[in-house]
Parts: structure tokens; sequence; C-alpha cells
């Protein structure tokens, strides 16, 4: 082998780079995306229905319909999906890296799938003493909203999208429940 | 003599062809490992606006209609949402607005993507998947390869028999004296 049979090497790695270019512009479509393993189940039940009879459905598995009314900005690690008519809200938390929902989301119809789960936050005051850096910020998109615990110094705030996260702490400090389901995948339309 | 020329050809083609994919994934890097500080993705404008008092009841999208007329934004809405108590959330194209009916105070929330940085890190995360994913195995191995026969490069005292070797152990003791920290 010498210098010049590397040299060859170079047009198919640029083809190959040229065919990755075509597969994420084709990735940015208006197409419906699934992400992770779509949905499954054919019957989605109201979030409604979900928050009201929790213990019923803890643990089981579920599908959501509604409006994305909020995504994880900086990971992608969570959504909240929405009953437009409602308000009602619940968010679908994936792991990290694993699903990435698009912040081009937002708006969006989307049915999501997973097990619902009934998080019991140990103690309120435990988030007393976190220190959120965007404490106070209008529009401000706290890490550490969705973590148990968690006092969201926002709450009540215009601006604040408490709204969008239903199914955190923050939208429940009068409760020590969360509801959320682990999401396996969802389907935005 | 014959496997150095092999080692120095294969090293600088590799360089060459790695370059583009360097520069993507060292920019990336920069940008997402401060997520704690900002959002490398998006940029996020929020402002304020008045636009009085608005019905508490009724379709939510003879209200959206209302709204959008008053703030002058003719586009037709993503999708509107009811937010109780007293609360509606129109959602446009990268743009969100969060309606107080009674005070008629709206939150606009307009997200854009960071030029460059936003597709540097949709690859450098490997969001695009599918062939993308098999490219990146490809440059990953290919950084393999420029490692290893860069050591080999120089022969001598400014290499593996001299000040190469301390600076190759430096560089493996940095991050194993991090790991040795944490664990």
């Amino acid at each position: 082998m010498n210098a010049n049979r590397i040299v060859i090497a170079a047009p198919a790695f640029g083809l190959l780079f040229l065919a990755s270019l075509v597969s994420v512009a084709a990735a940015d479509t208006t197409e419906p995306a699934t992400y992770g393993a779509g949905v499954t189940l054919e019957k989605a039940t109201p979030i409604g229905t979900l928050l009201g009879e929790a213990e019923e459905y803890s643990g089981k598995k579920v599908r959501v319909d509604g409006v994305v009314t909020a995504v994880c900005e900086k990971r992608g690690c969570w959504m909240q999906v929405t009953d437009p008519d409602s308000g009602e809200g619940i968010r679908i938390k994936v792991d990290d890296g694993v699903i990435v929902f698009p912040l081009s989301a937002k708006g969006h119809k989307a049915s999501a799938e997973g097990v619902f789960e009934i998080v019991q936050v140990p103690d309120k005051a435990a988030g007393a003493g976190h220190d959120c850096p965007n404490k106070g910020k209008e529009g401000h998109d706290c890490p550490n909203k969705g973590k148990e615990g968690h006092d969201c110094p926002n709450k009540g705030k215009e601006g604040h999208d408490c709204a969008g996260h239903a199914g955190s702490p923050c939208a429940h400090h009068a409760q020590d429940k969360v509801y959320l389901i682990r999401g396996t995948g969802a389907v935005v339309y | 003599m014959r496997f150095q020329k092999l080692i120095v050809a294969t090293h600088r083609d590799l360089g060459y062809l790695c370059f583009g994919l360097t520069v993507i994934y060292a920019v990336s890097g920069l940008a997402v490992n401060h997520l704690e500080h900002w959002n490398p993705n998006y940029a996020t404008r929020t402002t304020r606006v008045q636009i009085g008092s608005l019905p508490q009841a009724g379709d939510r999208a003879t209200l959206a209609t209302a709204i959008l007329d008053r703030m002058g934004i003719d586009e037709a809405p993503r999708s509107v949402v009811n937010m109780p108590p007293g609360g509606l959330m129109i959602f446009l194209e990268g743009r969100t607005l969060t309606v107080t009916l009674d005070t008629g105070t709206v939150v606009d929330e307009q997200v854009r993507e960071r030029p460059i940085l936003y597709q540097f890190n949709h690859l450098h995360l490997n969001r695009a998947k599918g062939l993308w994913t098999w490219l990146a195995d490809a440059y990953a191995l290919a950084l393999l390869i420029l490692a290893l026969t860069g050591i080999f490069i120089i022969r001598g005292k400014k290499g593996l028999g001299g000040r190469g070797r301390w600076l190759m152990a430096a560089g493996v003791a940095l991050p194993a004296l991090v790991l040795l920290a944490k664990l």
C-alpha cells in the first residue's frame, strides 16, 4: 500500500459526507416525525382522566394525544403534551440523548406513549436551597424545574412557563406528587 | 523506511480528510460543554406587550384571531391551547404567545436557531442518526489512526525517544488523574 492509495479513500469519504448531509436535510421536513418506538397503542387516554385517576393508571403503559406546549430547550429530554381544551398537560420524560425532542415541536399536535408514573416529592422544602441561575427572569426555563423537591422561584410570575410543565413540581406546589410519563416513543405531527 | 513513509502518508492524508469534521466537532464541543451557562442551539428573545383586556370566555380560535389582530400579526397559528385559569397559548412559527386574558398581557417568546452552531451541534450530537452514525464512526476510527500514527512520525529526541514520550505521558496522565480524583 502506498500513499496514493490512501488518497483514493478521500472521494469515497466525501461522498459519504454528502449523503449524510442529504439525510440531515431529509430529517428536517414537515412530515410527521417519529421518536423512539413511536406509538403502538391505538387508543389514547385523555390527559384529564390520567391525572384524575392517577392511582389507577400508575405503572401502566398509556398513550396521550395533545399539543406540545413546552420542550426541554437544552437537551430535548422532555416535552409537555397538553389537552388544548382543558389545558391539562403531562410531561413526557425520556432518557437524555436516547430520544431528543426538538424545540420546533412546540405547537405541533403529538401522540406520546410510555409508562405513567406518580413520583412522590419527598420534601417540598428540599428545593428551597436551590439557587436557580435564572431566578426572576421572564420566560425562565429553569433547568431544575423537573427535579424532585425543586421549589420553583418563579411560581405564579408572568412569563414563567410553569403552565408548560404541569407534570413538574412547579405546577404542583400544593401537592406532594408529580405525574409524568416515562416516554418510550412519540409521533409529532 | 517503507513503514515510516506509510505512517507519514496515512497521517497526512487522514489529517486533510478530517479537517472539516474536526472543526465541526471542536466548535460544537466548546458550545455544548457549557450547557449550564447558555443554550448552544437556540437564541430566545422574550418581550412583554399590553393589548388590553380580553373576554375570558369564548372559542379559543376566535380569541386567538382577536389577539393576533391587536398585535398586528398576519399569520395563522399553528395551534391554540387553553391555559386555565384565564390564560391562552398561541403557537406560531418559532414564536409562542402566552396571554393573560383579564390583564391583556402577552409574553411574546421568539426562538431562533443559532446559525452554524445549530447545524454543528446537530451533527456532533448525532441527531441526524441514520447514515451520519456510520460517518461519525468512520471519523472516530480516523481520529484513532491519526493519534496512533502521530506518535511515530518523528523519530529521535523529539519523538517517542525523547520529549514526545513525556508529552504523551502527560496527555494520558491528565484524564487519568481526573478520573482517579472523581471515582
